[in-house]
């Protein structure tokens, strides 16, 4: 045992070595080998199979650096325990946090470390999208893990054929003109998930994402552009075009009011034993999972299991699929902007440990064996396309990888107004006509909220 | 029988034993049998619909429950099976099932309600065979914070929680004897004002005979009142066992990011979050109301008296 | 025992006044100590944790969101100016007005006519048992009870089979209250006609056949009803012949107006030859393919009606736990809306909150009744008192305490009520839902949290509980 070790601890030094040799400046994979032992403190908010996935992406780790892993869930209310821990003087060394608000307010203050001693620029890691959310005064503090697409509308591939549509749409005006012809083919268009309002409220910020464009976008965010802006009543129209015709939803108004995530999934993609009831649900691709959660029968893609054609039938070979949400043909620069979320790795206390689980988190091998796992997808460059399960997913991490420009989910930068914006949200929905005293509201409540 | 309602004036007891024939205060007013009867029924089984439906609902296969309604089963009996509780028991003790939440609810109540009886019995002990001046005073504060909302405390406490945690390094928030201790304050006054009104009635010439020959406050408690009381703390401990057992904001905010769960949080995390599957809700929402309701049925009437005692919770 | 103030010495007159308090002659601050040292647990967890508390967040309420700096009354301000706490207002108004009266009224009816039958017991037991449920689990229970689905929902199936046995849906139902119109079915050759029918566009006479074509309905539908695949109709003399076909073909979906080989009739339609006066010259039904017609058909033009009763939807469910008004207040503005609003999900909860508690109301007021003095009340009536009158002027009275205590009990109660709206109402209605308590826990404990605002909200929660504190301690003193 001890010759083992110590033949180990002889090979891992040779590998630091040559792996030392690099430099401090950017680099695609972590120090291997060099093993350290010890221990890191890590938070993030995953938890039951989403932890066990995350292990699993660590395993490496811990066998290349000898470091053990104390990793503690912390649910969604990751930030403000954060926020508690360092006020009470306890942080945990590293932390995965889901948005890069956190991240600035944090580096700011001067809570967390600047990585760019340790990984550098990650310019070959990650777009400049990216890497610009996590940084501040020109320093990189946080180093992307797990990224989230919510740019897709997911489709059920046998009612877009039953309908003769053969390929998804690419424009908005073709949407709108597929939703009529699936109304005509007998199915409703859409499921709308209401909710409080939030997959409203994601809908229309995509909406105004391919209108706008994602430098008028973060200007909305932080209110420097005013929410009583034309650019917002354009998007406003727009959405309306769909959701301001009852019968593009299902259940028309009542339904969609009654209809909670994940609910209003599996009306497009149903459990065996029920029939699909509408074609198109728009969230996130988090879709997927419930998706599959509903019967191991759906098949990613526009084919069935085993090449067969894709059956309305639960049953039999039913399918899954999603297009990204489309601009309208006059915004089509916009077309490539994508609007999501992530998890981003941040350094609190600076240990080697701690210094070396980082630039794990840059590389491509934790990410890899969770993309293969299922349910994740990495906005890392390096996470190579083979990794991930199959051909949805690995659509859906090259539009995240590509993004031309990636934008935070607006809403949850709005602070204490994000709940009364989802409620004007869905107040738009009860009486589309209603947009410019919803307009003015939200501009008013926008400015109470965020303090200018 | 002791005092049963302080809140009401004690109005003479009836002559008569009280039997059927006794005459109705409906008086000539007389329905006949019949009606009254239909009515009643009608009345009793509308409300055990919703129940029936929620055990129904729990023992279709899922994939029923969008078809067809619960009520089908009444006619087609041969749909009802066990899977959805073997696949909730099946998942054992994982953190955040539904066994895991039960074990944490029970480790939240079972302290929770014997702290409270034995502080309350302590206190009104105090109160009421205590000499001490100003017994009165404290006694009216008690009643005074009967009604008292716990929304004024909730983030005083959490404040003092994490005071405490910097002081001693054990913060209470988000563990489970920071929602007991919760629980417990806010009992006390109930607590209490069920305890002192059972002990007013017991003579005090029991415990003189006690304190003449010497015994002390201690003796005194162990050996006359608290016996003595036990009706009293019964009915005392089974309220409060379904009180804290039902609660779920206390939960919510002092269990917070732990990853254990009360049943009440379990089910309410199944309509808020990703996970919303209504085979789970109804299977969980069952196990949830067992045990209150065998604690109900084994105890009714001590449960039944506590409720008439003031029962302004 | 002698009388106080009797005694020889000063010192035994102390002794004799101690032993009549039930004291030890002698005693003092040690037994004293004995005593407080039983209040102690008590005291430590009410001071710290109820008493100290109310202090604390009465000064909480006048800072800032992180309890940190002083804003004075800007939460108050806020609070009032802002609508979407103002509903919180308004709900806990008409809860308060609504439910405790109620909830009493039930359970004197209750406890008043279950005396008279065997099994009250029985009864009791099945009216209370509610109480023993969270109200989480009971909110839950009740949400699939209004569900807006009738297969899920039990109201709403009731509702649905009453309607249809009245006047069942049609074969190929249009639910207008979702969007849908029968205007929208009409495709090739049919128009929209009044009172929700269709009607072919052109005319037709005896001895030709028409074509007419119609889209918005599935094949699963169309399967359902054993419908096949259409059949281009034949022309027979004398007759009108033709067919009503689904003109969608996914293999050719620009190809339109054509009967294509993929494409199904619609079996079971009800139609009526109309003359060109507008009466009716027959009526028919279309086959497994589509094709009908209308024998013995005299000269003239025609237009082939397709009734309205093919299209009608019936019941399709109402929004029990919806947010929309009761009263009609669409036009005014926000904070007038948010002020006199009635939402039916209001409603709704407060149902299922009597189901709940109703069964307590029953409980408290049966122990009242079964304390009162008949003989009193029997005394009233051979004193030739009428029913309604004994019943006014002295059961009503002697139950008065019992009654109030009911009915403050449950105000109070509903003064804090919280679980039931949070898992109750849908995501879409828990805006117009909201309640003090409930907004005071998604101010200070969702989201970022605004500890300010939320310590301002429970201050105004006890505030609002003050007037039961000051009637407890009366009935309590007096």
């Amino acid at each position: 045992m001890i010759g083992r070790k110590a033949s180990t601890l002889g090979l891992g030094m040779l590998l630091a070595v040559a792996a030392c040799g690099g430099g401090t400046t950017a680099t695609n994979s972590p120090a291997t080998g060099q093993n350290i032992g010890g221990s890191v403190n890590l938070w993030a908010e995953w938890s039951s199979s989403e932890q066990q996935a995350f292990k699993a992406a660590l395993v490496p780790f811990t066998t290349q650096t000898g470091v053990t892993v104390n990793y503690t869930s912390k649910g969604s209310t990751i930030s403000t325990a954060l926020g508690s821990a360092i006020q009470g003087g306890a942080p945990p060394d590293v932390a995965l946090v889901p948005d890069p608000g956190t991240v600035q307010t944090l580096a700011k203050q001067g809570s967390i470390k600047d990585l760019t001693s340790i990984v550098g620029s990650l310019s070959a890691n990650y777009g400049d999208a990216w890497n610009q959310l996590v940084t501040a005064n020109g320093k990189l503090y946080g180093v992307w893990f797990k990224g989230a697409n919510k740019n897709t509308i997911w489709y059920n591939p046998a009612e877009f054929a039953a309908a003769g549509i053969t390929t998804p749409p690419t424009t908005w005006e073709q949407v709108i003109s597929d939703a009529a012809t699936l109304k005509a083919s007998g199915i409703a268009p859409f499921s709308l998930c209401t909710d409080i309002g939030w997959p409203v409220a994601d809908f229309w910020q995509n909406i105004y994402l391919k209108t706008a464009g994602a430098t008028a976008y973060n200007s909305l965010s932080t209110h420097a552009t005013k929410w009583t802006d034309p650019t917002v009543t354009a998007a406003f129209t727009t959405f309306g075009q769909l959701v301001g015709q009852p019968s593009n939803l299902l259940g028309g108004l009542n339904g969609s009011l009654s209809n909670a995530y994940p609910a209003c999934v599996d009306k497009v993609f149903p459990k065996s034993g029920a029939s699909p009831q509408a074609a198109m649900v728009f969230e996130g691709d988090f879709v997927a999972n419930e998706v599959k959660a509903n019967s191991a029968n759906y098949a990613p893609g526009t084919t069935g299991t085993g090449g067969a054609a894709c059956s309305i039938d639960p049953a039999k070979t039913p399918c899954y699929n999603f297009f990204d949400f489309p601009a309208p043909a006059a915004n089509s620069a916009n077309q490539g902007a994508v609007q999501g979320a992530g998890d981003v790795a941040i350094m609190l206390k600076d240990t080697p440990q701690s210094e070396a689980l980082v630039k794990y988190l840059a590389g491509p091998t934790g990410a890899s064996i969770w993309a293969t796992a299922g349910g994740f997808t990495s906005p890392n460059k390096t996470v190579p396309s083979s990794a991930y399960p199959d051909p949805v997913t690995q659509k859906d991490a090259q539009a995240l990888v590509n993004a031309t420009s990636f934008v935070f989910s607006l809403d949850d930068l709005q602070g204490t107004w994000e709940p009364m914006m989802w409620t004007d949200m869905l107040n738009f929905l009860k009486n589309p006509s209603n947009v410019t005293a919803i307009q003015a509201t939200m501009d008013a409540q926008a400015t109470a909220g965020l303090g200018h | 029988m002791s005092a049963v309602s302080p809140a009401t004036k004690p109005v003479s007891p009836p002559t008569k034993p009280v039997t059927l024939e006794r005459r109705s205060l409906l008086g000539a007013i007389r329905p006949s049998r019949a009606i009254l009867n239909i009515v009643l029924v009608a009345s009793a089984v509308f409300w055990l619909v919703p129940t029936i439906g929620l055990a129904i609902i729990s023992l279709r296969p899922e994939s029923l429950f969008q078809q067809s309604g619960w009520w089908t089963a009444l006619t087609a009996p041969a749909q009802l099976t066990l899977s959805n509780y073997q696949t909730l028991f099946s998942q054992g003790l994982v953190t955040g099932g539904v066994l895991d939440s039960l074990i944490t609810s029970l480790e939240i109540t079972v302290p929770a309600t014997l702290l409270v009886t034995i502080i309350s019995s302590l206190t009104a002990y105090s109160l009421v065979f205590g000499r001490w001046p100003g017994r009165s005073v404290v006694f009216l504060v008690i009643v005074g914070l009967l009604v008292v909302p716990i929304q004024v405390a909730l983030i005083p406490v959490v404040q003092e929680y994490r005071a405490f945690g910097s002081l001693t390094g054990f913060n209470p928030f988000g563990t489970i004897p920071g929602v007991v201790i919760f629980h417990v304050a806010f009992g006390l006054p109930f607590g209490i004002f069920l305890m002192y009104n059972f002990y007013s009635g017991i003579p005090k010439e029991m415990l003189e005979a006690g304190r003449i020959d010497g015994a002390g406050e201690w003796q005194l408690f162990r050996r006359v009142a608290l016996p003595l009381g036990l009706p009293a703390a019964a009915s005392l401990m089974i309220f409060q066992f379904i009180w804290v057992w039902n609660d779920l904001l206390v939960a919510l905010i002092f269990l917070g990011s732990n990853p254990h769960y009360t049943l009440t949080i379990f089910l309410f995390n199944q309509t808020r979050t990703l996970a919303a599957n209504y085979w789970i809700i109804s299977t969980g929402a069952m196990i949830s109301i067992f045990i209150p309701l065998i604690v109900f049925f084994s105890f009714q009437r001590y449960f039944v008296r506590g409720v008439l005692a003031g029962a302004v919770k | 025992m002698a009388e106080i103030g009797t005694e020889a010495t000063p010192r035994a007159r102390r002794r004799a006044a101690a032993v009549n308090e039930g004291g030890n002659p002698g005693g003092g601050w040690r037994d004293h100590l004995g005593s407080l040292a039983f209040l102690a647990p008590g005291a430590i967890f009410l001071l710290a944790i109820t008493v100290y508390p109310l202090v604390a967040t009465a000064r909480n309420s006048f800072y800032d969101a992180t309890a940190t700096n002083y804003v004075g009354l800007g939460n108050y301000q806020e609070i009032f100016s802002t609508s979407s706490i103002l509903v919180t207002f308004r709900n806990n108004v008409i809860w308060v007005l609504v439910f405790p009266f109620l909830v009493t009224f039930i359970g004197l009816v209750y406890g008043v006519l279950s005396e008279r039958i065997r099994w009250s017991t029985a009864f009791k037991t099945i009216i209370f048992m509610p109480i023993v449920f969270s109200a989480t689990a009971s909110a839950l229970v009740w949400r699939t009870i209004f569900d807006l689905d009738p297969h899920i929902g039990i109201v709403n199936a009731a509702i649905q089979t009453a309607s249809d046995w009245v006047s069942p849906p049609g074969l190929y139902p249009v639910d207008t209250s979702s969007g849908q119109t029968v205007a929208g079915l009409a495709a090739t050759g049919v128009s929209s006609a009044p009172k929700d029918s269709l009607e072919s566009s052109s005319t037709v006479t005896a001895g030709n056949s028409i074509e007419l074509g119609l889209i918005g309905v599935s094949p699963a539908t169309l399967q359902l009803t054993g419908s096949q695949t259409a059949v281009v109709p034949t022309q027979s003399p004398g007759a009108v012949t033709g067919l009503v076909w689904r003109d969608f073909s996914p293999t050719n979906p620009t190809a339109k107006g054509q009967v294509l080989p993929d494409e199904l009739g619609f079996a079971g339609l009800k139609l009526t030859l109309l003359r060109s006066d507008g009466s009716s010259a027959g009526t028919a039904v279309t086959d497994a393919h589509g094709d009908f017609l209308f024998g013995g058909v005299g000269s003239g033009d025609y237009k082939v009606q397709i009734d309205p009763g093919n299209f009608s939807s019936g019941f399709t469910g109402v929004f029990w736990l919806g947010a929309q008004s009761l009263t009609p207040t669409s036009s005014l503005n926000q904070t007038a809306q948010a002020l006199l609003s009635v939402p039916l999900v209001d409603i709704s909860m407060i149902l299922a909150y009597l189901w709940i508690w109703a069964g307590f109301a029953m409980v408290v007021i049966g122990a009242g009744l079964a304390s009162l003095d008949r003989e009193v009340l029997e005394a009233a009536r051979l004193d030739g008192a009428g029913e309604w009158q004994t019943f006014r002027r002295m059961t009503m009275p002697m139950l008065a305490p019992v009654l109030i205590v009911v009915i403050v009990t449950m105000l109070i109660n509903v003064l804090k009520i919280f679980d039931i709206i949070l898992n109750m109402a849908p995501g879409s209605s828990q805006g117009e839902a909201n309640t003090l308590a409930l907004a005071m826990y998604n101010f200070g404990f969702t989201g970022l949290g605004n500890w300010g605002l939320a310590s301002a909200l429970a201050v105004i929660l006890f505030i609002l509980v003050i007037p039961a504190i000051v009637l407890n301690l009366r009935r309590i003193r007096g």
